[in-house]
């Protein structure tokens, strides 16, 4: 496995545009930390997408429309993204659904079952926050949620939810204080505690990612970057032309030097009894190549 | 002494609430006007009769979709029609 992170996010059905512009600013933190993300978004975010890429990756995000038993992906009438049924698929890495309703359910405990070492997920129904006219309630939202992201890569997965649920408690403390100026912090103050409440990890809560594999990751990363660099077409296209280059060089010398030199040579060794006439005329039918620049003496 | 009563207009504001991406109709919705609470019925809507002219707060809060809060103005003698749409807001 030699990236970080898959991430998939829908953006077609409501409210995925909201997780779509949040999941811009989770790649673009853990881009700015050097960190590998493979994003695929809309359409692209499909269930071969998945599986084709899977298994490079070390870690899974998925932030879009979900049921308790699968993710649901673009479609979500076919939701068909990752099913119970695709549960082994996940060996050995981390599953981060976030935001998505349920998926630690039935489908969490099942990729774990599977061989997941981390599945974080909520339980319940997880909302979203829009902007209203006395509130940037949605910036709250994705603050809290760059957050739990940022944890996700530094510390363990039970961390990374501790993290997550203590910037909420924040936000939900604020909203309390303006139950009654704020028209709409009633509303956001219950999708906050739904968000913070129902989020779970479930497996190893140490799991970390990367550590542990990372050294050797790293190792073969460097590897495989200098193996794909060899074997990258432009590559071998540079290598074709130098090659047919030093070809054409060297033909240019081993002419110029038989038509000097084998004549000097072959005189030499006719006059030396090396060689006979006969004998030289026999090499200049089998190497006319060469031989038939000397000219016989 | 002279004591005027003036007999207070009423008005009918009819509140319907629909999903905003399929725009059927949503029931069981609470929708609070002026501190008193209906819920929607099987078509999605909702009647208050209140005293005409005057403005109002509406909230309408339903899990699962984005709160929808406004003032307005119920005008006199004829019944008012507000259609709500709601926006998802769950994953």
């Amino acid at each position: 496995m030699a990236e970080e992170s898959l991430l998939l996010s829908p953006f077609v059905f409501p409210p995925t545009q909201l997780s779509y512009q949040l999941m811009n600013q989770v790649e673009v933190l853990l881009k700015s930390v050097n960190l590998r993300v493979v994003r695929f978004s809309g359409p692209l975010a499909s269930k071969e997408t998945a599986f084709i890429h899977l298994p490079e990756h070390n870690l899974f995000i998925y932030a879009g429309h979900a049921k308790k038993d699968r993710l649901c992906g673009e479609n979500v009438f076919l939701c068909d993204l990752v099913t119970v049924a695709d549960a082994s698929i996940f060996q050995g890495q981390i599953v981060v659904a976030n935001p998505a309703c349920e998926s630690a359910r039935e489908l969490g405990p099942k990729i774990v079952d599977a061989g997941a070492k981390a599945f974080l997920g909520s339980v319940e129904n997880m909302y979203a926050h829009f902007n209203e006219a006395e509130h940037a309630y949605m910036d709250d939202w994705f603050a809290y949620t760059l957050v739990f992201y940022s944890s996700v890569f530094t510390k363990t997965m039970g961390e990374a939810v501790e993290d997550w649920k203590n910037e909420i408690t924040h936000y939900m403390d604020l909203y309390k204080e303006h139950l009654d100026d704020w028209p709409n912090a009633d509303w956001n103050y219950f999708a906050a505690k739904m968000n913070r409440d129902n989020f779970v990890v479930l497996g190893d809560p140490q799991a970390v990612v990367g550590r542990g594999i990372e050294p050797t990751t790293l190792r073969e990363r460097g590897l495989l970057e200098q193996l794909s660099f060899l074997f990258s077409p432009e590559t071998l296209r540079q290598q074709w032309k130098d090659a047919f280059r030093s070809l054409f060089s060297f033909g240019a010398v081993t002419a110029t030097v038989a038509a000097v030199a084998v004549p000097v040579a072959t005189a030499y060794a006719i006059e030396k009894g090396v060689l006979t006439k006969e004998q030289a005329e026999v090499a200049k039918a089998i190497i006319p190549g060469v031989v038939a620049l000397a000219p016989i003496p | 002494m002279v004591l005027t009563l003036e007999r207070l207009r009423m008005a009918r504001l009819n509140i319907k609430v629909i999903d905003s991406y399929s725009k059927a109709p949503l029931p069981y919705v609470h929708i609070e006007v002026d501190g008193r609470v209906l819920t929607t019925g099987l078509d999605g809507v909702a009647t208050f009769d209140l005293p005409a002219g005057a403005s109002y707060i509406i909230k309408v809060r339903q899990a699962a979709y984005r709160p929808w809060t406004r003032t307005i103005q119920v005008p006199q003698e004829r019944p008012y029609e507000q259609v709500v749409e709601l926006e998802k807001a769950i994953y």
